[in-house]
């Protein structure tokens, strides 16, 4: 989890991890009373963030992109999981312009009327 | 529309962002499971009306737009695979179950009208078998006129696409910000072009009330809690395989104990009779397997355990609808149980089996208790002189609850009661005695008494609704009553301020005190 950079770098396509932060927004509430008031088992109330390029981007009423280190701190949460998803090629600028095209669907205002 | 307030990708620091983390489908369903825990504890500081803000700054379309969605999104391009589908799939999960069934038209309800509103209970005036015995076996026809869309995912596929072109059938389509949650709910459109849900007029009260009708002749109708048919479908599915995992459960302990001699909870033709329910139950015509109303009185009585409770009477519910299914034997029970329930306030729900199990078992069968005045069949059984004085002295002392979604239930099922009576009457059945019946009397102090102190408009109006029909029915004596016992200055009281529930709940208190003045 800690600030995936590229690696294999000798390449002249550099491939950067991508890992996925899960969090409990629940703090286990919800694996503790799941059974009781749902009658199911829940691990946990997902909150998740990408992080790649030694940030996580998360939707939050908009996207945000932060800091992995940054964010943890901030937000006082630790994931409860971290799962490796894959290297991509992908680079941060390409992802970018990606966020940028998506962010119109994932902003608070498209909320709003 | 791309992010201009600071909000958007890369906010400096990202700190005020938390707060908007708010609008993530993850904290809306812990908000629903925080819902639960309130109405369940009787000491918890949270009440309906400080969740209600909650309700309504969730945004819509969470289904569709929130943060594992975005993740899985961002992985889809990043990486050609998706995040795990256990992720995404936590909304169609926690809705799958009976609690998030029930759970999600109250947001869904609030969020349209500003009417508060208890968990599943949707409350419609409906036009069943009521008008006479002609309406036998249509008591499903109407149920969804004015209903909201299908409000669950209609099959457990685990959205496999994400963001999908294609409007899902979504729970949270409805939802709309607090802003436009005025108390008229006409019609609206929600968000995004691609989803466009137009939201049918939630109640009756506010469609007509620009009429000048008086408010009471203005009702006319029960007040039933009715299910859309996909939320029906979801609702019996999931209760029925409650019951069979609670049956499979007990086998298993037995067998442990070394006591195979025990008859199992459901036999063979027990889990055939329920299944065959399934496939009924959204075919109001169709009737019912005759013996399910006495398989479902098992499963309300030990060996059964307590939590079948809960999940029978989720089942009961949407059944007592229909006029050929409530039968007595299952009304007796469920009234000496609510009685017991109700006998002692505030007191901790006993594990006993006299009693109901939970707080959430009295809201669930008052309501169905409500649903069985849908038609005329019910309206007999439960007008039966044993059963009508049970029933009313039990209502009576649920609306001294402290939990408004009891209240409200007890309400309305009082309202059906008083309407019940007041057809069985203009249908001629049985000459009326001289004087006012002790059930007249019990419902008019009963719903009137501590009025003032009930500050659930939805109750209030709901209580109202009962007085005014028996003082109605009452004539001079109802009203004298009244005047007797110093309601009038209630009824006056009440139709100078309303409350915060407005200009409704101020005609109809009005409107009783012009009756009773008379």
């Amino acid at each position: 989890m800690s600030a995936p950079g590229s690696n294999g770098g000798e390449e002249e396509a550099p491939r950067f991890k991508v890992h996925l932060a899960v969090y409990d927004l629940s703090q286990g509430m919800a694996r503790q009373l799941g059974p009781t008031l749902l009658g199911m088992e829940i691990e946990a109330i997902y909150h998740t963030g990408i992080v790649v390029y030694g940030k996580e981007h998360f939707f939050g009423g908009g996207i945000v992109s932060v800091p992995h280190e940054e964010f943890l701190a901030s937000y006082h949460m630790q994931p409860f999981q971290t799962l490796e998803l894959g290297e991509t090629e992908v680079g941060e600028e390409l992802f970018n312009e990606f966020l940028q095209e998506v962010s119109p669907r994932f902003t608070a205002e498209t909320y709003g009327e | 529309m791309v992010s201009d307030s600071g909000k958007g990708r890369g906010a400096k620091g990202g700190r005020e962002v938390l707060i908007d983390g708010d609008k993530c489908v993850c904290l809306s369903l812990l908000f629903a499971l925080f819902v639960y825990v309130c109405i369940r504890k009787p000491t918890s500081p949270f009440t309906h009306d400080t969740l209600l803000p909650f309700i309504h700054s969730l945004p819509p379309d969470l289904m569709r737009w929130n943060c594992n969605n975005f993740s899985n999104e961002a992985a889809l391009f990043l990486l050609g695979v998706g995040i795990p589908p256990h992720i995404l799939a936590l909304p169609e999960q926690v809705f799958s179950s009976p609690l998030g069934a029930l759970l999600r038209p109250v947001i869904e309800q609030s969020q349209g009208s500003m009417r508060p509103a208890v968990p599943g209970f949707h409350f419609e005036s409906y036009e069943g078998g009521g008008g006479g015995g002609a309406g036998g076996g249509a008591g499903g026809g109407h149920h969804h006129i004015n209903n909201p869309p299908p409000l669950v995912p209609p099959h457990h596929m685990p959205p496999q696409a994400p963001l999908p072109a294609v409007p899902l059938s979504n729970p949270w389509a409805n939802m709309r910000p607090a802003a436009a949650a005025a108390a008229t709910t006409t019609t609206t459109t929600t968000t995004s072009s691609s989803t466009t849900v137009v939201q049918p007029t939630r109640s009756k009260q506010q469609h007509i009330s620009a009429s000048i009708e008086p408010v009471l002749a203005r009702h006319d109708k029960p007040l039933l809690s009715i299910d859309p048919p996909a939320a029906l479908k979801q609702t019996v599915g999931t209760v029925i395989t409650k019951l069979k995992t609670l049956s499979t459960a007990a086998a298993a302990t037995a067998a442990e104990e070394g006591k195979e001699g025990e008859p199992p909870l459901l036999f063979s033709e027990d889990i055939a009779l329920l299944e065959a329910t399934v496939a009924v139950v959204l075919q109001p015509l169709t009737p019912l397997p005759p013996a399910l109303s006495s398989l479902l009185l098992r499963t309300l009585l030990p060996p059964w355990p307590a939590k079948a409770e809960f999940f029978t009477l989720s089942l009961l519910r949407p059944l007592f609808l229909r006029p050929a299914f409530p039968t007595p034997a299952l009304l007796d029970h469920l009234l000496a149980k609510l009685s017991a329930a109700t006998a002692t306030p505030s007191s901790l729900p006993s594990s006993s089996s006299s009693s109901f199990s939970s707080p959430s078992s009295v809201v669930i069968a008052l309501s169905g208790l409500s649903n069985v005045c849908a038609h005329k069949a019910g309206c007999t059984l439960l007008l039966y002189p044993s059963r009508i004085t049970v029933a009313t002295d039990a209502a009576v002392a649920a609306l001294r609850d402290d939990r408004p979604a009891v209240r409200q239930m007890a309400a309305a099922f009082l309202a059906n009661l008083a309407l019940g009576m007041q057809r069985g009457k203009e249908g001629g059945e049985g000459g009326r005695e001289e004087g006012l019946s002790d059930v007249v009397v019990q419902m008019v102090c009963g719903t009137l008494e501590g009025l003032r102190e009930d500050k659930d408009m939805t109750s209030v109006f709901r209580r109202l609704l009962c007085a005014g029909r028996v003082v109605r029915e009452g004539g001079r004596e109802a009203g004298g009553l009244v005047i007797s016992l110093g309601f009038d200055e209630v009824l006056r009281e009440v139709g100078r301020e309303g409350g915060q529930g407005g200009k409704q709940v101020q005609e109809l208190a009005r409107e009783i005190l012009g009756m009773v003045e008379e």
